[in-house]
């Protein structure tokens, strides 16, 4: 199939119209499609229904793979193994943080290079690829922070404990013994301590402090890859499934909930050789999801699920959004981010994320939003169970204005977040060729939805895009900056449409949250993004390997997720008890 | 060629300057404009990969007639002055930057100067050498070193959240240079931090005693690194080898910039550009002036520079078209469909770019190198594209191509070289008739301006003698 298409492509390519293998993942069969631009009509290939009615079986396709529809096999046995993770970005910068007392953003300093996404996230250890610039980046980040580190009196003693100046090579030494496990997560053997020891004493015997031999042995510390990556170690020659080691586990822990180093508690663990016991487990999930770190599943997981991290970079036009300042927008962010973190840490069912009766707002916002003011700049809770206006994360004014162009709305990249975010559901982008640039109508006689009815009447575009527009279109009544309106210019907004897989009507955003909410493929597709996202890696699905235990995994995962009312905390514990991130295996020979 | 055998092979002459130049320097000081490296004049031919995002508008581009005396084409007017020293090219195919169904923006880039295709994946990637790092690995067995073997320079370091493009890795938008085939070269997209790259290790102010220590220490430092990828390696799988082996490769990288060095050409290290970024067009002219920076002081031969990532959404507001500012995205505005907006913003878009590579080729041509005459233009060769032909049709073939300089007297420039059909405009709705000459072919020439001969490159069969 795979190799057909391919074939067909090109020779599509050649002959100027590439529309129809693109349409793979969406419903529609095309015959002698033509586009808008009045190129020749293509084969008349029938393209695969696989997204077809996913949303009403609660069945999703594509990269999340949550319910996947392939039979999961309850007798695989193959756990998988993840490549060797290099610490990304924001890895780097907490872990740096925790074990050196760093205040500032390494990453973003000394400019690391950006890290490249795979799977959803920038944890993906299969595209987290090193090259000469992150090394010199390294290199020059890991000189200041160790001079910065040793010269500040409270980071010092997280370094050394005892006096470099006085006790020489005694106190270097015992420094490194308690600092290096730390830093490489792991127990260290005398052996490497002797060979970081000659790094100090060549600088004294060249004439320079023990302190100068120090800074030389702790930048071949930070600089060694057994702090740079994540070495997770399989038995030679091996495939068979194994435990991993205590330390690695550890480390798997503290990275998925703390985008960092395990702390004294899980090393304390690790050491005891308890943190595979289940209580143990869930008992540090427990804890570790109370602490203030945990924020990075806040910025991290979430910010790159509900995609908050592009707001950042959004620029409304300023003429035509005059209200979207800088306020405004770290207002979105914060809303975003708090409401996220109220519903996952707090034990609310996670369907709340679109249902909450609440959000957060601070003056600005509530002026934004049309509710009351304070006089206050802080950030607190409001009830929102009189509003028919907000409700949940799609109604925030951040997630609108992310979706949405410049210059106006888009009920296409709107009603595309929705399918693939949230019910994991893939839509393929146009095919070359078709005129995608559709203005709104300067005049004002019609409206958007109206301009855009142009993708029904294309069948090119109406198989994809009859799945995407009707959620988009519920969310009109809110503009690119997410201002609650009812009118377009002269004409009144239509928010009313019926979702095509299931036929469920609704009218406006606020019913549409609802019928998103009760959609089963909306649990198992944040079940898949917690999974690929604590694991760092892409689900192995069936087709690529039939023993793989992803998809009985995950199903099993997403099932106790729906059935213990849809806590957070249940997720990632379910995720870390399962068999696929406590154990991995060998390449064999 | 393994490690080892690389690292025996590294000189360690002593630096004319000093070594990390940060290393216990506070950090401004490293910025402070100092007098020129020692003079060291020899002709030496360099290299640039030039990326332009989203394809260009090629009904104003292709040349009317073939050889000498075409009319200059309208995007292309600021380098009527330069007109002897580049070629336009035209034909040529890029077939194995088709993608797999859509991604043409992504699986364009990355087979930009790779000519291989590239794995579709959102988790995994796969593509092959590049045709700059093909370069340096064959300048290096002739005996040709520079401090940085290449740098990769750019405009955006990318988005922190979302997919790239259609279900491929943002690695494949993101970066034109391959080391191999899991090893893209990210590029440095801040000023600052390109000036300090080019300038690291020069220290006026060390004595050569200070120099000799601190080599020594950052010899001893990187010694113990590459211990312990040793250790390391000999415990891991082969896909986490490969890894590590991605992270040797840096460290010794990282080994050759401290200790050691390059004969710099005579060169001044000038003022360093501001630490913050002001606008796009301001961006990009510090990146320009930087190459042309980093040529001068040879501190590498060749570079690749790429002016977005792959679907590029710049917008352009300092530009007009018809009358109004472009504030719409590239990417969008080049799905032109045939609009008349569209295209006149994409004819504005097109004409800015090459007046920055007008920009460049001037200022290089403004400076002398080796022998009477020679100037660095004449002893350069530069490769200008995109990842698609048009926008809108996302074709691999008729690939929009400047080849600028004179590439060391390799060169023929000065013409319109033409490959496959004849036909000199044909409108962008037709079918292009395929000239079957791949782009790799041109590509190959580029590696023979700088002495590479006789290397295996993605489809290429044989280097071109007509440009």
């Amino acid at each position: 199939m795979t190799r057909a298409i391919k074939g067909t492509a090109r020779a599509e390519l050649f002959g100027a119209l590439l529309g129809i293998s693109a349409l793979v993942g969406c419903t529609a069969a095309v015959e002698g499609a033509s586009t808008t631009t009045g190129t020749p009509p293509g084969s008349s290939t029938t393209s695969t229904p696989t997204a077809t009615g996913g949303a009403a079986a609660g069945t999703a396709t594509g990269s999340g793979g949550a319910g996947n529809s392939a039979v999961a096999n309850a007798n695989a046995t193959d756990p998988g193994r993840v490549t060797m993770h290099r610490l990304n970005l924001a890895e780097y910068d907490n872990t740096m943080r925790d074990l050196l007392g760093t205040t500032t953003s390494p990453s973003g300093d000394f400019h690391f290079p950006a890290d490249d996404r795979g799977a959803d996230f920038d944890n993906a250890s299969d595209v987290l690829t090193v090259s000469p610039l992150h090394v010199s980046s390294y290199n020059a980040a890991t000189t200041s922070l160790i001079a910065a580190a040793l010269a500040s009196t409270s980071q010092r003693s997280a370094v050394v404990a005892c006096d470099l100046a006085a006790q020489g090579a005694t106190c270097a030494r015992t420094a490194l013994e308690a600092f290096v496990p730390r830093a490489w997560r792991r127990d260290v053997a005398s052996t490497e301590i002797d060979k970081l020891m000659t790094v100090v004493s060549l600088a004294t015997s060249k004439g320079d402090s023990v302190e100068a031999g120090f800074k030389l042995a702790l930048r071949v510390v930070l600089l060694s890859p057994n702090f740079i990556f994540r070495p997770e170690l399989d038995p030679p020659a091996s495939i068979a499934p194994h435990a991993l080691s205590e330390y690695e586990l550890a480390s798997r822990l503290s990275y998925f909930v703390w985008s960092s180093m395990p702390d004294a508690q899980l090393f304390a663990a690790a050491k005891a050789g308890t943190l595979h016991e289940p209580s143990q487990l869930a008992a540090q999930v427990t804890r570790m999801l109370a602490d203030p770190k945990a924020k990075a599943l806040v910025d991290n997981f979430a910010g790159q699920w509900l995609f908050t991290r592009l707001l950042d970079d959004a620029q409304p036009d300023a003429t035509l959004f005059p209200a979207f300042d800088s306020s405004l927008r770290s207002a979105f962010k914060t809303e975003s981010q708090m409401l996220f973190r109220e519903v996952a840490f707090n034990g609310l069912p996670a369907d709340q994320l679109l249902t909450a009766t609440f959000t957060f707002v601070n003056d600005r916002l509530a002026k934004f939003y049309g509710l009351p003011t304070t006089g206050s700049s802080d950030f607190r809770r409001v009830d929102l169970s009189g509003s028919t206006q907000r409700r949940g994360i799609l109604t925030e004014g951040g997630l609108l204005t992310i979706n949405a162009h410049g210059d106006r709305t888009s009920p296409v990249k709107r009603g595309k977040f929705v399918l693939n975010e949230l019910l994991c559901q893939d839509v393929p982008p146009p095919p070359p060729s078709v005129n995608t640039m559709i203005t709104a109508d300067a005049t004002g006689a019609q409206t958007l939805r109206q301009v855009l009815s142009v993708h029904v009447n294309s069948p090119v575009c109406s198989s994809c895009h009859s799945l995407m527009d009707p959620i988009g279109f519920g969310m009109e009544n809110y503009d690119a900056i997410g201002t609650y309106r009812t009118m377009e210019g002269k004409l009144p907004v239509d928010a009313t449409g019926t979702l095509p897989a299931t036929g469920e009507h609704f009218n406006g955003l606020v019913e549409l949250t609802q019928l998103i909410a009760k959609n089963p493929a909306f649990p198992a597709c944040m079940a898949s993004k917690v999974y690929s996202y604590a694991l760092g890696r892409s689900m192995v699905k069936p087709a690529e390997n039939p023993n793989h235990m992803d998809t009985a995994v995950l199903s099993s995962i997403a099932s106790k997720f729906s059935g213990s009312g849809l806590k957070f905390q249940d997720l990632v514990a379910g995720v870390v008890s399962s068999p696929t991130f406590l154990t991995r295996r060998g390449e064999g020979g | 060629m393994n490690h080892n055998q690389r690292a025996r092979s590294l000189s360690r002459r002593l630096f004319l300057g000093g070594g990390a130049v940060t290393i216990g320097l506070p950090f401004l000081e490293s910025l402070v404009p100092r007098v020129a490296f020692a003079a060291s004049p020899a002709a030496a031919t360099r290299l640039l990969y030039m990326w332009i995002p989203n394809g260009i508008w090629m009904d104003s581009f292709r040349p009317d007639l073939v050889g000498p005396n075409y009319t200059m084409p309208p995007v292309l007017s600021a380098l009527e002055p330069l007109r002897k020293d580049f070629s336009v090219v035209t034909g040529l195919d890029n077939k194995p930057a088709v993608p797999d169904q859509a991604g043409d923006h992504a699986a364009g880039t990355s087979g930009f100067i790779t000519c291989t295709h590239a794995l579709k994946s959102d988790s995994k990637i796969n593509l092959g050498i590049s045709a700059d790092q093909l370069a340096v690995n064959g300048m290096i067995k002739n005996g040709i070193k520079t401090r940085i073997p290449s740098l990769q320079l750019g405009i955006d370091g990318g988005g922190t959240a979302g997919g790239c493009d259609s279900g491929y890795s943002c690695a494949y938008s993101r970066n034109v240079s391959w080391a191999d085939a899991t090893t893209p070269l990210p590029k440095i997209t801040d000023p600052l931090q390109a000036f300090n790259k080019i300038f690291e290790g020069y220290d006026a102010n060390a004595s050569v005693a200070d120099i000799a220590k601190r080599q020594a220490y950052d010899q001893s430092v990187l010694d113990s690194v590459v211990g312990d990828i040793g250790s390391l390696t000999a415990k891991l799988g082969k896909t986490d080898q490969a890894k590590l082996d991605q992270y040797l490769t840096g460290v010794r990288a990282l080994e050759l910039e401290l200790t050691t060095s390059a004969p710099m050409n005579s060169c001044a290290k000038g003022t360093a550009p501001g630490a913050k970024v002001v606008d796009y067009p301001s961006h990009v002219k510090s990146m320009l002036d930087l190459m042309v920076l980093a040529y001068q002081c040879d501190a590498t031969r060749v570079i690749t520079f790429m002016l977005g990532n792959a679907g590029s959404n710049q917008t352009y507001p300092f530009l007009t078209a018809q009358g109004s500012p472009i504030i719409r995205a590239h990417h969008e505005i080049s799905h032109h469909g045939g609009n008349a907006t569209s295209i006149a913003q994409l004819i504005a878009i097109n004409t800015w770019t090459f007046e920055q590579v007008a920009y460049l080729m001037t200022k290089m041509k403004g400076i002398s190198d080796g022998a009477s005459g020679e100037n660095m233009l004449t002893n350069s060769t530069i490769f200008v594209s995109s990842d698609v032909s048009d926008g809108n049709r996302h074709n691999h073939d008729d690939m929009p191509i400047l080849l600028g300089g004179h590439g060391g007297g390799v060169l023929n420039p000065g013409q319109h070289v033409r490959y496959g059909s004849a036909v000199s405009a044909p409108s962008w709705k037709t079918r292009p008739v395929s000239s079957d000459v791949p782009v790799a072919n041109l590509l190959l020439t580029t590696l023979k301006t700088v002495g590479v001969t006789g290397v295996q490159f993605g489809d290429g069969t044989a280097a071109l003698t007509e440009v």
